[in-house]
């Protein structure tokens, strides 16, 4: 799982409100090559939760220099920041570990890379 | 697959889709041509969409929906994971983005659930059906509008909104149509057709047939 898909992954479980972002406990991480495309990249910026990016980014140790505040005009250009963008968001991969509920603590692995998202029956 | 051999009858997806089954899908050299490249997640529908709010443009879902309809186990009740798919569909999806879900209803009532369970949590749209007359290339898609923040649908769908739609479209390859159109002949179940049959039947030699009357090809009147 890369971190384009966590960034948009939130906890489904049925009446809670603190759902955002799911945080994630690795316990192995890959790096899988992905073609370059600045155009997808600053397409994309807008929709990526920073916050939660960065956070993801630490967990994975992936985070290199990448600003608490980046400013979309300046750093969209920047072929350093894209590049490290580029590398975090989706060449960085979750193989194994969990991703953990913000507000349940509930645990949902995370096996070759699939996350099982199912839920039991009390809390869907 | 025959009639009355639906998946969703068989047994739950995670069980109809074995080893066996998903091969099918892994090895089949046009899936992996036009497979696109993403993350997986392994998750029911019936549970709503892990998404966050207004994340995406668009949606599209292949052969998925119908299996809400069935309850496999007893805790499943149909109508409330529809309702929680479609809610949480319509959640993280951005005002204005749309969603084609094609699905195979077992029945016209079926189909009809899954319309209104979307239009209840506010999509505008309908079930658009490809191919109508055709029994094997039929296909159904309930094609679905978020609609933007001030309540309006996106662009043109003021037409057909909430209307089953069906649309036209022939099958490229009709092949043989049966009898239908030819010109000299009159269509099938008229007066003049049925005194033809009768005549043909005649002439070669049945007796038992009933002669031509005013009341011909005449419907029946309806009792009450």
């Amino acid at each position: 799982m890369k971190l384009l898909t966590h960034n948009m992954l939130a906890c489904h479980i049925k009446g809670i409100t603190n759902n955002y972002p799911l945080l994630i406990e690795a316990t192995k991480i890959e790096t899988r090559d992905a073609d370059f495309n600045p155009d997808f990249l600053r397409h994309i910026f807008p929709r990526i939760q920073w916050p939660a990016f960065l956070q993801g980014a630490e967990t994975l140790g992936c985070r290199g220099s990448l600003p608490d505040d980046p400013v979309p005009e300046g750093s969209l250009e920047d072929e350093t920041f894209l590049k490290q963008f580029h590398h975090a968001l989706l060449e960085v991969v979750l193989e194994e570990g969990f991703l953990i509920c913000p507000e349940t603590q509930r645990r949902f692995p995370v096996c070759k890379g699939i996350p099982n998202l199912l839920l039991n029956e009390d809390e869907c | 697959m025959g009639k009355g051999e639906r998946p969703e009858h068989q047994a739950p997806p995670e069980i109809f889709y074995s080893e066996t089954e998903a091969a099918k899908y892994t090895s089949n050299s046009r899936i992996m041509q036009i497979q696109a490249e993403g993350d997986l997640a392994l998750h029911d529908l019936g549970h709503g969409l892990p998404f966050r709010p207004g994340t995406f443009d668009g949606a599209i879902s292949i052969s998925a929906v119908q299996w809400l309809c069935n309850a496999d186990k007893r805790c499943n009740e149909p109508r409330k994971r529809l309702k929680r798919f479609f809610e949480t569909l319509y959640a993280c999806l951005n005002r204005g983005a749309r969603a084609v879900l094609q699905v195979y209803p077992d029945s016209p009532a079926q189909a009809e659930m899954m319309v209104a369970a979307a239009m209840k949590v506010g999509f505008s749209g309908g079930l658009v059906v490809d191919y109508p007359h055709s029994t094997r290339a039929k296909k159904f898609f309930l094609v679905l509008m978020a609609k933007g923040l001030d309540g309006q649908d996106p662009e043109d769908s003021d037409e057909g909104a909430q209307h089953v739609k069906v649309s036209g479209r022939e099958r490229k390859h009709a092949g043989k149509r049966k009898h239908a159109g030819k010109p000299g002949k009159a269509p099938t179940g008229s007066k003049e057709w049925i005194v033809h049959k009768k005549d043909t039947m005649r002439k070669r030699g049945y007796t038992e047939i009933p002669r031509d009357t005013k009341y011909t090809g005449r419907k029946r009147k309806k009792t009450v």
